[in-house]
Protein backbone atom coordinates (compact mmCIF):
# COMPACT_ATOMS: atom_id res chain seq x y z
CA UNK A 1 0.00 0.00 0.00
CA UNK A 2 1.65 3.13 -0.81
CA UNK A 3 2.31 5.94 1.81
CA UNK A 4 2.56 9.45 1.52
CA UNK A 5 4.92 12.30 3.03
CA UNK A 6 4.38 15.70 3.87
CA UNK A 7 7.89 17.54 3.03
CA UNK A 8 8.43 19.92 5.75
CA UNK A 9 11.59 21.57 4.99
CA UNK A 10 13.69 22.48 2.00
CA UNK A 11 15.64 19.84 0.51
CA UNK A 12 16.53 18.57 -2.78
CA UNK A 13 15.39 15.75 -4.72
CA UNK A 14 17.79 12.96 -4.17
CA UNK A 15 18.07 13.93 -0.70
CA UNK A 16 14.54 13.50 0.12
CA UNK A 17 14.17 10.18 -2.40
CA UNK A 18 17.48 8.80 -0.52
CA UNK A 19 15.91 9.30 3.24
CA UNK A 20 12.58 7.93 2.25
CA UNK A 21 13.55 5.01 0.26
CA UNK A 22 16.89 3.90 2.04
CA UNK A 23 20.42 4.21 0.60
CA UNK A 24 20.24 1.98 -1.89
CA UNK A 25 16.52 0.90 -3.39
CA UNK A 26 16.44 -0.96 -6.39
CA UNK A 27 16.42 0.25 -9.85
CA UNK A 28 12.98 -0.78 -10.54
CA UNK A 29 11.53 0.78 -7.20
CA UNK A 30 13.97 4.07 -7.94
CA UNK A 31 12.16 4.40 -11.23
CA UNK A 32 8.55 3.73 -9.67
CA UNK A 33 9.32 6.57 -6.90
CA UNK A 34 10.71 9.16 -9.68
CA UNK A 35 7.32 8.40 -11.84
CA UNK A 36 5.14 8.39 -8.76
CA UNK A 37 6.81 12.01 -7.88
CA UNK A 38 6.99 13.43 -11.11
CA UNK A 39 4.81 16.67 -10.08
CA UNK A 40 7.78 17.93 -7.63
CA UNK A 41 10.63 20.12 -9.14
CA UNK A 42 13.50 18.96 -10.50
CA UNK A 43 15.76 20.22 -8.17
CA UNK A 44 14.78 21.56 -4.73
CA UNK A 45 11.55 20.39 -2.90
CA UNK A 46 9.75 22.91 -1.23
CA UNK A 47 8.08 22.48 2.28
CA UNK A 48 4.47 21.02 1.79
CA UNK A 49 4.80 19.41 -0.98
CA UNK A 50 3.19 15.79 -1.14
CA UNK A 51 5.58 12.94 -2.00
CA UNK A 52 4.47 9.48 -2.60
CA UNK A 53 6.02 6.74 -1.69
CA UNK A 54 5.91 3.19 -3.64
CA UNK A 55 4.97 0.05 -1.05
CA UNK A 56 7.89 -2.47 -1.29
CA UNK A 57 6.91 -4.86 -3.60
CA UNK A 58 4.96 -3.13 -6.28
CA UNK A 59 6.48 -1.58 -8.84
CA UNK A 60 3.90 -0.25 -11.12
CA UNK A 61 0.98 2.03 -10.28
CA UNK A 62 -2.24 1.18 -8.74
CA UNK A 63 -4.96 2.76 -8.94
CA UNK A 64 -4.79 4.02 -5.22
CA UNK A 65 -0.90 5.80 -6.01
CA UNK A 66 -2.63 7.17 -9.15
CA UNK A 67 -5.36 8.70 -6.30
CA UNK A 68 -2.68 10.03 -4.58
CA UNK A 69 -0.64 11.81 -7.23
CA UNK A 70 -3.70 13.23 -8.38
CA UNK A 71 -3.65 15.03 -4.99
CA UNK A 72 -0.23 15.90 -5.12
CA UNK A 73 -0.91 17.52 -8.21
CA UNK A 74 -3.50 19.58 -6.62
CA UNK A 75 -1.35 20.36 -3.53
CA UNK A 76 1.68 21.62 -5.60
CA UNK A 77 -0.66 23.63 -8.11
CA UNK A 78 -2.15 25.44 -4.86
CA UNK A 79 1.92 25.36 -3.46
CA UNK A 80 2.64 27.21 -6.75
CA UNK A 81 0.22 30.28 -6.64
CA UNK A 82 1.59 31.00 -3.46
CA UNK A 83 5.35 30.03 -2.85
CA UNK A 84 5.22 30.96 1.26
CA UNK A 85 1.93 29.11 2.13
CA UNK A 86 3.74 25.61 2.49
CA UNK A 87 6.46 26.49 4.66
CA UNK A 88 3.53 28.98 6.14
CA UNK A 89 1.74 25.67 6.82
CA UNK A 90 5.00 24.07 7.99
CA UNK A 91 5.75 26.77 10.46
CA UNK A 92 2.03 27.47 11.16
CA UNK A 93 1.87 26.59 14.72
CA UNK A 94 5.63 27.80 16.19
CA UNK A 95 4.71 30.67 13.76
CA UNK A 96 1.38 31.66 15.26
CA UNK A 97 3.00 30.52 18.89
CA UNK A 98 5.35 32.90 18.76
CA UNK A 99 2.83 35.79 17.31
CA UNK A 100 0.89 34.77 20.50
CA UNK A 101 3.74 35.31 22.95
CA UNK A 102 5.03 38.79 20.83
CA UNK A 103 1.85 40.55 20.00
CA UNK A 104 1.45 41.22 23.61
CA UNK A 105 3.65 43.80 23.66
CA UNK A 106 1.79 47.07 23.88
CA UNK A 107 -1.08 46.18 21.60
CA UNK A 108 -1.42 42.69 22.89
CA UNK A 109 -3.37 40.18 21.32
CA UNK A 110 -5.45 37.87 23.41
CA UNK A 111 -5.79 33.90 21.74
CA UNK A 112 -7.24 31.86 24.76
CA UNK A 113 -9.38 30.35 22.21
CA UNK A 114 -6.57 29.31 20.15
CA UNK A 115 -4.52 28.18 23.03
CA UNK A 116 -7.91 25.61 23.74
CA UNK A 117 -7.60 24.75 20.77
CA UNK A 118 -3.80 23.80 20.52
CA UNK A 119 -4.43 21.62 23.75
CA UNK A 120 -7.24 19.70 22.34
CA UNK A 121 -4.65 18.96 19.37
CA UNK A 122 -1.94 17.64 21.62
CA UNK A 123 -4.74 15.88 23.65
CA UNK A 124 -5.46 13.47 20.33
CA UNK A 125 -2.19 13.27 19.72
CA UNK A 126 -1.01 12.36 22.93
CA UNK A 127 -3.75 9.32 21.69
CA UNK A 128 -2.18 8.47 19.20
CA UNK A 129 1.05 8.17 20.72
CA UNK A 130 -0.90 5.67 23.05
CA UNK A 131 -2.05 3.85 20.80
CA UNK A 132 1.08 3.33 18.92
CA UNK A 133 2.79 2.46 22.66
CA UNK A 134 -0.01 -0.11 23.12
CA UNK A 135 0.29 -2.24 19.82
CA UNK A 136 3.93 -2.33 20.76
CA UNK A 137 3.31 -3.59 23.68
CA UNK A 138 1.06 -6.52 22.35
CA UNK A 139 -1.86 -4.97 23.79
CA UNK A 140 -3.75 -4.32 20.63
CA UNK A 141 -4.18 -6.29 17.17
CA UNK A 142 -3.01 -4.57 14.11
CA UNK A 143 -7.04 -4.27 12.30
CA UNK A 144 -8.24 -2.39 15.90
CA UNK A 145 -4.74 -0.61 15.83
CA UNK A 146 -5.74 0.56 12.13
CA UNK A 147 -9.06 1.21 12.82
CA UNK A 148 -8.43 3.47 15.93
CA UNK A 149 -5.54 5.29 14.64
CA UNK A 150 -7.72 6.15 11.23
CA UNK A 151 -10.43 7.44 14.18
CA UNK A 152 -8.16 9.73 15.60
CA UNK A 153 -6.55 11.04 12.46
CA UNK A 154 -10.03 11.82 11.23
CA UNK A 155 -10.32 13.82 14.77
CA UNK A 156 -7.14 15.37 13.98
CA UNK A 157 -7.82 16.23 10.56
CA UNK A 158 -11.34 17.97 11.82
CA UNK A 159 -9.07 19.77 14.88
CA UNK A 160 -6.26 20.89 11.93
CA UNK A 161 -9.58 22.27 9.88
CA UNK A 162 -10.88 24.65 12.36
CA UNK A 163 -10.01 26.01 15.42
CA UNK A 164 -13.38 25.89 16.98
CA UNK A 165 -14.58 24.03 20.52
CA UNK A 166 -15.42 26.39 23.35
CA UNK A 167 -15.32 24.88 26.32
CA UNK A 168 -13.41 21.73 25.99
CA UNK A 169 -11.23 22.42 29.48
CA UNK A 170 -8.91 20.55 28.17
CA UNK A 171 -5.26 20.91 29.40
CA UNK A 172 -1.88 20.61 28.64
CA UNK A 173 1.59 21.83 28.15
CA UNK A 174 2.53 19.87 24.87
CA UNK A 175 5.01 21.77 22.65
CA UNK A 176 3.98 23.19 18.98
CA UNK A 177 6.96 21.48 18.12
CA UNK A 178 5.42 17.87 18.91
CA UNK A 179 2.08 19.28 17.19
CA UNK A 180 4.08 19.79 14.31
CA UNK A 181 6.00 16.50 14.33
CA UNK A 182 3.01 14.61 14.16
CA UNK A 183 1.47 16.38 11.67
CA UNK A 184 4.40 16.73 9.14
CA UNK A 185 6.86 14.13 9.86
CA UNK A 186 4.21 11.16 9.90
CA UNK A 187 2.93 9.29 6.98
CA UNK A 188 -0.22 10.00 6.60
CA UNK A 189 -3.25 8.06 5.71
CA UNK A 190 -5.25 8.04 2.25
CA UNK A 191 -8.24 9.45 4.60
CA UNK A 192 -6.00 12.53 5.83
CA UNK A 193 -4.56 13.55 2.17
CA UNK A 194 -8.57 14.92 1.13
CA UNK A 195 -8.27 17.51 4.01
CA UNK A 196 -4.71 18.30 3.11
CA UNK A 197 -5.25 20.73 0.19
CA UNK A 198 -7.99 22.02 2.06
CA UNK A 199 -6.17 22.76 4.98
CA UNK A 200 -3.61 24.42 2.86
CA UNK A 201 -6.25 27.25 1.26
CA UNK A 202 -7.14 27.47 5.01
CA UNK A 203 -3.96 28.20 6.30
CA UNK A 204 -3.28 30.39 3.30
CA UNK A 205 -5.79 32.49 4.07
CA UNK A 206 -5.10 32.75 7.79
CA UNK A 207 -1.38 33.50 6.65
CA UNK A 208 -2.32 36.08 4.74
CA UNK A 209 -4.23 37.81 7.37
CA UNK A 210 -1.64 37.86 9.25
CA UNK A 211 0.77 38.91 6.34
CA UNK A 212 -1.57 42.27 6.74
CA UNK A 213 -0.53 45.30 8.52
CA UNK A 214 1.25 45.84 11.91
CA UNK A 215 -1.55 44.64 13.76
CA UNK A 216 -0.52 40.60 13.66
CA UNK A 217 -2.31 39.49 17.00
CA UNK A 218 -5.63 41.19 16.07
CA UNK A 219 -5.61 39.61 12.90
CA UNK A 220 -4.86 36.73 14.77
CA UNK A 221 -7.88 36.83 16.81
CA UNK A 222 -10.21 37.84 14.42
CA UNK A 223 -9.08 34.52 12.32
CA UNK A 224 -9.42 32.45 15.19
CA UNK A 225 -12.97 34.22 15.92
CA UNK A 226 -13.83 33.94 12.33
CA UNK A 227 -13.15 30.21 12.89
CA UNK A 228 -15.29 29.37 15.45
CA UNK A 229 -18.22 30.92 14.02
CA UNK A 230 -17.46 29.48 10.61
CA UNK A 231 -17.41 25.50 12.07
CA UNK A 232 -20.41 26.22 14.15
CA UNK A 233 -22.46 28.14 10.57
CA UNK A 234 -21.04 25.10 8.65
CA UNK A 235 -22.24 22.55 10.75
CA UNK A 236 -25.89 23.78 10.43
CA UNK A 237 -25.93 24.23 13.76
CA UNK A 238 -28.15 27.44 14.15
CA UNK A 239 -28.34 27.98 17.74
CA UNK A 240 -24.30 27.31 18.12
CA UNK A 241 -23.81 29.40 14.55
CA UNK A 242 -25.84 32.50 16.68
CA UNK A 243 -24.39 32.16 19.76
CA UNK A 244 -20.74 31.36 18.12
CA UNK A 245 -21.03 34.54 16.71
CA UNK A 246 -22.25 36.76 19.56
CA UNK A 247 -19.59 35.30 21.73
CA UNK A 248 -16.60 35.19 19.49
CA UNK A 249 -17.13 38.67 18.65
CA UNK A 250 -17.45 39.90 22.14
CA UNK A 251 -14.41 37.97 22.92
CA UNK A 252 -12.89 39.67 20.61
CA UNK A 253 -13.65 42.80 20.97
CA UNK A 254 -12.74 41.88 24.53
CA UNK A 255 -9.52 40.23 24.08
CA UNK A 256 -8.12 42.86 21.72
CA UNK A 257 -8.81 46.07 24.05
CA UNK A 258 -8.20 43.98 27.15
CA UNK A 259 -4.63 43.07 25.37
CA UNK A 260 -4.23 46.71 24.37
CA UNK A 261 -4.74 48.43 27.94
CA UNK A 262 -2.83 45.48 29.61
CA UNK A 263 0.36 46.05 27.46
CA UNK A 264 0.62 49.23 28.54
CA UNK A 265 -0.45 49.04 31.96
CA UNK A 266 1.93 45.91 31.94
CA UNK A 267 4.58 48.16 30.33
CA UNK A 268 4.61 51.05 32.86
CA UNK A 269 4.21 48.86 35.82
CA UNK A 270 7.55 46.57 34.84
CA UNK A 271 9.27 49.78 34.15
CA UNK A 272 8.87 51.48 37.11
CA UNK A 273 9.42 48.05 39.02
CA UNK A 274 12.53 47.71 37.40
CA UNK A 275 13.54 51.04 38.08
CA UNK A 276 12.79 51.22 41.81
CA UNK A 277 13.72 47.67 43.17
CA UNK A 278 16.57 46.35 40.15
CA UNK A 279 17.38 50.09 40.22
CA UNK A 280 17.67 50.00 36.40
CA UNK A 281 18.76 53.31 34.35
CA UNK A 282 17.12 55.29 32.02
CA UNK A 283 19.56 54.38 29.46
CA UNK A 284 20.24 51.28 28.28
CA UNK A 285 17.91 48.60 27.15
CA UNK A 286 17.45 46.94 30.48
CA UNK A 287 14.39 49.33 31.02
CA UNK A 288 12.86 48.57 27.59
CA UNK A 289 13.02 44.84 28.12
CA UNK A 290 11.57 45.45 31.58
CA UNK A 291 8.44 47.19 29.20
CA UNK A 292 8.37 44.42 26.80
CA UNK A 293 8.49 41.69 29.68
CA UNK A 294 6.16 43.25 31.65
CA UNK A 295 3.55 44.68 28.49
CA UNK A 296 3.69 41.08 27.15
CA UNK A 297 3.06 39.50 30.32
CA UNK A 298 -0.25 41.62 31.44
CA UNK A 299 -1.30 42.10 27.78
CA UNK A 300 -1.86 38.37 27.38
CA UNK A 301 -3.65 38.02 30.72
CA UNK A 302 -5.42 41.37 29.84
CA UNK A 303 -7.00 40.00 26.75
CA UNK A 304 -7.36 36.66 27.72
CA UNK A 305 -9.82 37.64 30.91
CA UNK A 306 -11.23 40.97 29.45
CA UNK A 307 -12.06 38.49 26.26
CA UNK A 308 -13.49 36.33 28.73
CA UNK A 309 -16.00 38.98 29.91
CA UNK A 310 -16.73 40.11 26.55
CA UNK A 311 -17.57 36.56 25.70
CA UNK A 312 -19.98 35.76 28.35
CA UNK A 313 -21.33 39.45 27.62
CA UNK A 314 -21.59 38.19 23.56
CA UNK A 315 -23.08 35.09 25.15
CA UNK A 316 -25.77 36.99 27.06
CA UNK A 317 -26.98 39.35 23.96
CA UNK A 318 -28.99 37.92 21.08
CA UNK A 319 -30.47 39.28 17.99
CA UNK A 320 -34.32 38.93 17.62
CA UNK A 321 -35.54 40.47 14.55
CA UNK A 322 -32.70 43.21 14.41
CA UNK A 323 -33.55 43.75 18.02
CA UNK A 324 -31.26 43.46 20.77
CA UNK A 325 -32.56 41.72 23.99
CA UNK A 326 -30.66 40.22 26.73
CA UNK A 327 -30.75 36.38 26.67
CA UNK A 328 -32.76 35.04 29.80
CA UNK A 329 -30.67 33.00 32.22
CA UNK A 330 -32.15 30.06 31.42
CA UNK A 331 -32.52 29.85 27.79
CA UNK B 1 -30.25 40.64 34.85
CA UNK B 2 -27.67 38.94 37.16
CA UNK B 3 -25.00 40.61 38.91
CA UNK B 4 -22.08 39.27 37.08
CA UNK B 5 -23.41 40.33 33.96
CA UNK B 6 -23.50 44.06 35.31
CA UNK B 7 -20.18 43.64 36.44
CA UNK B 8 -19.30 42.68 33.34
CA UNK B 9 -20.43 45.10 31.37
CA UNK B 10 -19.45 47.73 33.58
CA UNK B 11 -15.30 46.59 33.05
CA UNK B 12 -15.66 46.13 29.49
CA UNK B 13 -16.95 49.81 29.83
CA UNK B 14 -14.54 50.62 31.99
CA UNK B 15 -11.57 48.80 29.86
CA UNK B 16 -12.37 51.38 26.59
CA UNK B 17 -12.67 54.40 28.46
CA UNK B 18 -9.09 53.56 30.01
CA UNK B 19 -7.94 52.90 26.37
CA UNK B 20 -9.46 55.96 25.05
CA UNK B 21 -7.89 57.76 27.83
CA UNK B 22 -4.62 56.29 26.55
CA UNK B 23 -4.79 56.72 23.07
CA UNK B 24 -5.57 60.68 23.59
CA UNK B 25 -2.99 60.99 25.74
CA UNK B 26 -0.65 59.50 22.98
CA UNK B 27 -1.44 61.78 20.22
CA UNK B 28 -2.81 64.90 21.49
CA UNK B 29 -0.85 65.53 25.00
CA UNK B 30 2.47 64.09 23.76
CA UNK B 31 4.21 66.93 22.19
CA UNK B 32 2.83 69.08 24.92
CA UNK B 33 4.27 67.72 27.54
CA UNK B 34 7.50 67.54 26.04
CA UNK B 35 7.53 70.59 25.41
CA UNK B 36 8.15 71.75 28.98
CA UNK B 37 11.05 69.52 28.68
CA UNK B 38 12.90 71.01 26.08
CA UNK B 39 16.14 71.53 27.09
CA UNK B 40 16.00 68.15 29.30
CA UNK B 41 18.98 65.80 27.97
CA UNK B 42 17.11 62.38 29.18
CA UNK B 43 13.54 63.86 27.40
CA UNK B 44 15.89 64.75 24.75
CA UNK B 45 18.10 61.74 23.89
CA UNK B 46 14.79 59.75 24.64
CA UNK B 47 12.89 61.46 22.01
CA UNK B 48 16.13 60.84 19.46
CA UNK B 49 15.91 57.56 19.82
CA UNK B 50 12.41 57.01 19.10
CA UNK B 51 11.99 59.54 17.06
CA UNK B 52 9.97 58.50 14.68
CA UNK B 53 6.07 59.51 14.87
CA UNK B 54 5.15 55.65 15.03
CA UNK B 55 2.58 54.43 17.27
CA UNK B 56 5.10 52.11 19.15
CA UNK B 57 7.43 55.00 19.18
CA UNK B 58 4.76 57.42 21.01
CA UNK B 59 4.20 54.68 23.33
CA UNK B 60 7.55 54.75 24.68
CA UNK B 61 7.95 58.65 24.67
CA UNK B 62 4.76 58.44 26.59
CA UNK B 63 6.12 55.95 28.71
CA UNK B 64 9.26 58.28 29.49
CA UNK B 65 6.20 61.09 30.60
CA UNK B 66 4.25 58.56 33.06
CA UNK B 67 7.70 57.66 34.53
CA UNK B 68 8.96 60.96 35.20
CA UNK B 69 5.32 62.48 36.22
CA UNK B 70 4.66 59.69 38.20
CA UNK B 71 8.07 59.46 40.46
CA UNK B 72 8.97 63.31 40.51
CA UNK B 73 10.97 62.95 43.37
CA UNK B 74 13.13 60.28 42.71
CA UNK B 75 13.91 61.81 39.14
CA UNK B 76 14.88 65.06 40.52
CA UNK B 77 16.91 63.05 43.32
CA UNK B 78 19.14 61.42 40.47
CA UNK B 79 19.37 64.96 38.85
CA UNK B 80 17.52 63.42 35.59
CA UNK B 81 14.97 66.61 35.97
CA UNK B 82 15.11 69.75 37.79
CA UNK B 83 12.06 70.95 39.98
CA UNK B 84 12.08 74.05 37.80
CA UNK B 85 11.11 71.81 34.96
CA UNK B 86 8.52 70.02 36.21
CA UNK B 87 6.69 73.18 38.03
CA UNK B 88 6.29 74.36 34.66
CA UNK B 89 4.03 71.00 33.69
CA UNK B 90 0.15 72.18 34.12
CA UNK B 91 -1.22 70.39 36.82
CA UNK B 92 -4.64 69.15 33.86
CA UNK B 93 -1.83 68.14 31.55
CA UNK B 94 0.00 66.43 34.16
CA UNK B 95 -3.27 64.45 34.79
CA UNK B 96 -3.55 63.35 31.33
CA UNK B 97 -0.63 61.29 31.52
CA UNK B 98 -1.12 60.06 35.00
CA UNK B 99 -4.51 58.97 35.68
CA UNK B 100 -5.14 57.10 33.05
CA UNK B 101 -2.63 54.34 34.43
CA UNK B 102 -4.12 55.18 38.36
CA UNK B 103 -7.21 54.31 36.60
CA UNK B 104 -5.29 51.17 35.18
CA UNK B 105 -4.86 49.77 39.39
CA UNK B 106 -8.80 49.96 39.46
CA UNK B 107 -8.68 47.76 36.28
CA UNK B 108 -6.71 45.26 37.32
CA UNK B 109 -7.86 44.86 40.85
CA UNK B 110 -11.45 44.85 39.25
CA UNK B 111 -10.27 42.12 36.80
CA UNK B 112 -8.70 40.06 39.69
CA UNK B 113 -11.94 40.08 41.55
CA UNK B 114 -14.02 39.41 37.70
CA UNK B 115 -11.76 36.40 37.11
CA UNK B 116 -12.06 34.90 41.35
CA UNK B 117 -15.85 35.71 40.89
CA UNK B 118 -16.09 33.72 37.40
CA UNK B 119 -13.92 30.45 38.99
CA UNK B 120 -15.19 30.45 42.15
CA UNK B 121 -18.70 30.88 40.76
CA UNK B 122 -18.45 28.29 38.32
CA UNK B 123 -19.79 30.71 35.81
CA UNK B 124 -19.49 29.51 31.93
CA UNK B 125 -18.90 31.88 29.35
Amino acid sequence: MAQSYINDRTTDYHSLKSRLMGSAPSRQRSEHFDVLNRHLRPGLVTPGQLVIIPDSHSVSCSGEEAWLMRHAQEVRRHLDMNSSTGKALIGNYDLLQSFMASTSIGIGSATSAWARHLNEVAQTLEDIERLHQRLKDGALDRDAFIQQRQALFRRLDLQLQGAARFGTGLQGNESLKKVLGISTKSYLHKGEIAGYAQRIRETAQMSKWLGKGTYLGVALDVGVAGLEIKEACVARRETQCRRAKYVETGRLVGAVSGAAVGGKYGAAFARRACDVVLGVSLKGNARLACAIIGGAGAGYVGGSEVGDFGGFIGGKIMEIDGVFIFQPEDA
Amino acid sequence: MDLFFVYATLLIILTFVILGLMLFAEHRKLEELESYFSKNTVVLEHKRKWGRNHRFARFHRMGLMIDILSMPKRYVKKGLVTEAELGCVPLALKRWAVWPYRLCHIWALALLIGGVWRRWGGIEI
